[in-house]
């Protein structure tokens, strides 16, 4: 009975109501990863900021990539700046750079890419997004080379070698884009994101008929993504198919309401007289 | 206007999508990506069975499919007709180099054609499909598998030409879908019954032969093409298989259709099998072990009790039962000679001319 002292019996209970409070803990966290899958990044974040645990590191990395996903890149950037620091993780910079790099924060974003990389080499994903960064920088020769070396380090993965596509179609080389995207729809039917860009591929090099199967192809399989009806659009005009070209704007903006692609076009064919 | 219009096209290119899916956000600069490390709501699909490389018994291993070997030259058109009568027409352009610059210069074709049950039972290949709903056996109706060299360097399908295929129309009014094996080795499909052209021409005989037309399609992959009807309700058959008396060896059992063409196998081992057949229909079962040893049944006919190999009996998953199967090895002059190899599993050879549309 010497063991039932006052001081035990408060460690004993403190002990209990870690363990009550730990399982709390992990299970919120549990429910907003469900919830980030399903897509509601809004109630995951709500989820976790009534946890009463909030603060723990598990769970403000899982906020910091739910700011990510919905676009609150400022408080993404701050969670990250901290977070990133403590866990030294390839994936907790490669994040940070998305997230700095959709704010437009080039310099940085790529400081943080060549942060994940020192951390992983093998990370080629991080090469293929600090890519991206010198692309949208304007800095086309190390886009080039980071390009390549994603692609060295992962051959054939999809995502990488999209993003070279892509890059190509910058830098006008629409039949080298045409030479590394068509592989991929070859081995993925479901890569919509692909077709949409083999065809502006074919858009650019005038091959209209060609641009329309593969926009259509990827409308089949993702109805849901207005870049293929934009893209769709601007080639029904280009066509001088006003009457689908408008119809495709009315699901652009029907599918993103926020869009500033539609009004130039529309103002675009308003001039020309069609609208 | 065109340059107003391609300043648009320009300009909103650089301009981020505000679309985002999970782990990426897909923008005018291409995916940025960002992957967990493995979690568990990640619900991983449950890995599907490899459908080729499958081991084949001593006997059968013996033999290659027909292959139709020829050297091209890739900047031009290239038509080959395999020796069992597949036609493929090879656009300029077609293959890439790993590094997907354009593969120029001669390279050689290989083309294996899958036609007769025998084909099937050498070819190693399974035909079982499994679309994450259900998983069906295939009824068949001929299979292909192209590949081609520059020296030892296996190209690459650029997938901007595809291939043209006319492919000999055995069973024309059956409904064959058509279906590739990816690179996990899993069957895919590709073109549904009536999303590709028949060239069909009237009954009749050349050369004692009959003259059939073809199936057209387009190949944007190399490996295995195949032909097939899915069927998810299936009867099971069970027996014992036995080599003087003994049964303590693992057999490969299969079974192939005798009115239609089917071929469904697995491995088993301790003198028992189970195997799944066609319902209401005629197939006869083998089994061949490491050996050379090989035997079969008479031809039987299945009922259309359906049920499920690989879940226990019970009295709503009744196997039908066959007498026991004897195997016996084949002299070396029947084994080591195909057409008396054929004769001897009494396996039929189709025999035929192959009419080609014109255009």
């Amino acid at each position: 009975m010497k063991f039932l002292n006052i001081k035990n019996i408060i460690l004993i209970f403190f002990l209990i109501s870690s363990l009550f409070n730990f399982s709390l803990t992990s299970g919120d966290i549990d429910e907003a990863i469900k919830l980030r899958y399903q897509g509601k990044f809004e109630d995951a974040i709500k989820k976790i900021k009534s946890s009463k645990f909030l603060g723990d590191t598990e769970s403000e990395i899982l906020l910091a990539k739910l700011y990510l996903d919905s676009g609150n890149y400022s408080d993404a950037n701050q969670l990250y700046d901290r977070l990133c620091k403590i866990i030294n993780s390839y994936e907790c910079f490669n994040e940070y750079g998305i997230s700095l790099m959709s704010n437009f924060n080039f310099n940085l974003a790529i400081e943080n890419f060549e942060k994940a990389i020192s951390v992983n080499p093998q990370f080629a994903t991080a090469y293929s997004n600090m890519a991206m960064c010198y692309t949208m920088s304007k800095d086309y020769k190390d886009a080039e080379i980071a390009h390549l070396k994603a692609l060295e380090i992962s051959p054939n993965n999809p995502i990488i070698r999209i993003n070279y596509g892509v890059y190509l179609i910058k830098i006008k080389k629409y039949q080298r884009a045409k030479d590394i995207l068509y592989p991929v729809i070859a081995e993925n039917e479901s890569m919509y994101f692909a077709e949409l860009f083999i065809g502006v591929a074919h858009y650019f090099k005038e091959e209209y008929n060609s641009a329309l199967i593969h926009f259509n192809r990827g409308i089949s399989i993702n109805p849901e993504f207005s870049d293929l009806y934009y893209h769709r659009a601007l080639l029904y005009y280009k066509k001088g198919d006003y009457q689908n070209s408008i119809r495709d704007l009315q699901m652009v903006e029907k599918l993103s309401p926020n869009s500033t692609k539609v009004i130039e076009l529309r103002k675009l064919i308003r001039l020309s007289g069609r609208l | 206007m065109n340059l107003i219009l391609l300043i648009i096209f320009l300009f909103f290119n650089n301009i981020l999508s505000s679309q985002s899916k999970i782990n990426n956000k897909l923008t005018d600069f291409g995916i940025m990506n960002y992957p967990d490390r493995k979690s568990k709501f990640l619900q991983a699909e449950p890995k599907k069975e490899k459908m080729d490389g499958q081991k084949l018994s001593k006997l059968l291993s013996n033999y290659v499919i027909t292959k139709t070997t020829q050297q091209i030259e890739l900047s031009k058109r290239n038509v080959i007709i395999g020796s069992r009568g597949t036609r493929i027409t090879i656009a300029p352009g077609t293959f890439q180099y790993s590094d997907y610059l354009t593969a120029k210069g001669a390279a050689t074709v290989h083309l294996y054609e899958v036609i007769d049950d025998f084909d099937y039972m050498i070819s190693g290949v399974y035909h079982i499909y499994n679309d994450s709903k259900n998983l069906s056996y295939m009824e068949l109706g001929g299979m292909l598998r192209f590949e081609i060299f520059q020296g030892n360097t296996r190209l690459k399908m650029s997938g901007e030409y595809p291939i043209l295929v006319d492919f000999p129309l055995f069973y024309p009014e059956k409904k064959f879908n058509i279906y590739y094996i990816n690179l996990e080795g899993v069957w895919i499909k590709k073109y549904d019954f009536g999303s590709y052209d028949l060239f069909s021409v009237p009954e009749s005989e050349e050369e004692g032969k009959k003259v059939i037309g073809v199936r057209q399609f387009k190949m944007n992959s190399q490996g295995w093409w195949g032909l097939g009807i899915p069927h998810k309700d299936m009867v099971v058959f069970k027996g014992k298989y036995q080599l003087e008396g003994k049964s303590n060896f693992s057999t490969h059992v299969f079974s192939i259709g005798e009115n239609f063409r089917g071929y469904i196998g697995k491995w088993v081992s301790g003198g028992e099998f189970s195997i799944s057949a066609f319902p209401a229909r005629k197939i006869r079962i083998f089994v061949a072990d490491e050996n050379g040893n090989i035997g079969f049944s008479p031809i039987i006919e299945s009922s259309n009790k359906i049920a499920i190999d690989g879940i226990p009996e019970s009295i709503d998953n009744i196997f039908e039962e066959i007498q026991t199967i004897n195997l016996t090895k084949p002299p070396d002059e029947v084994s080591n000679d195909k057409i008396q190899l054929l004769k001897f599993l009494q396996i039929r050879a189709e025999e035929y001319l192959v009419t080609y549309p014109t255009k």
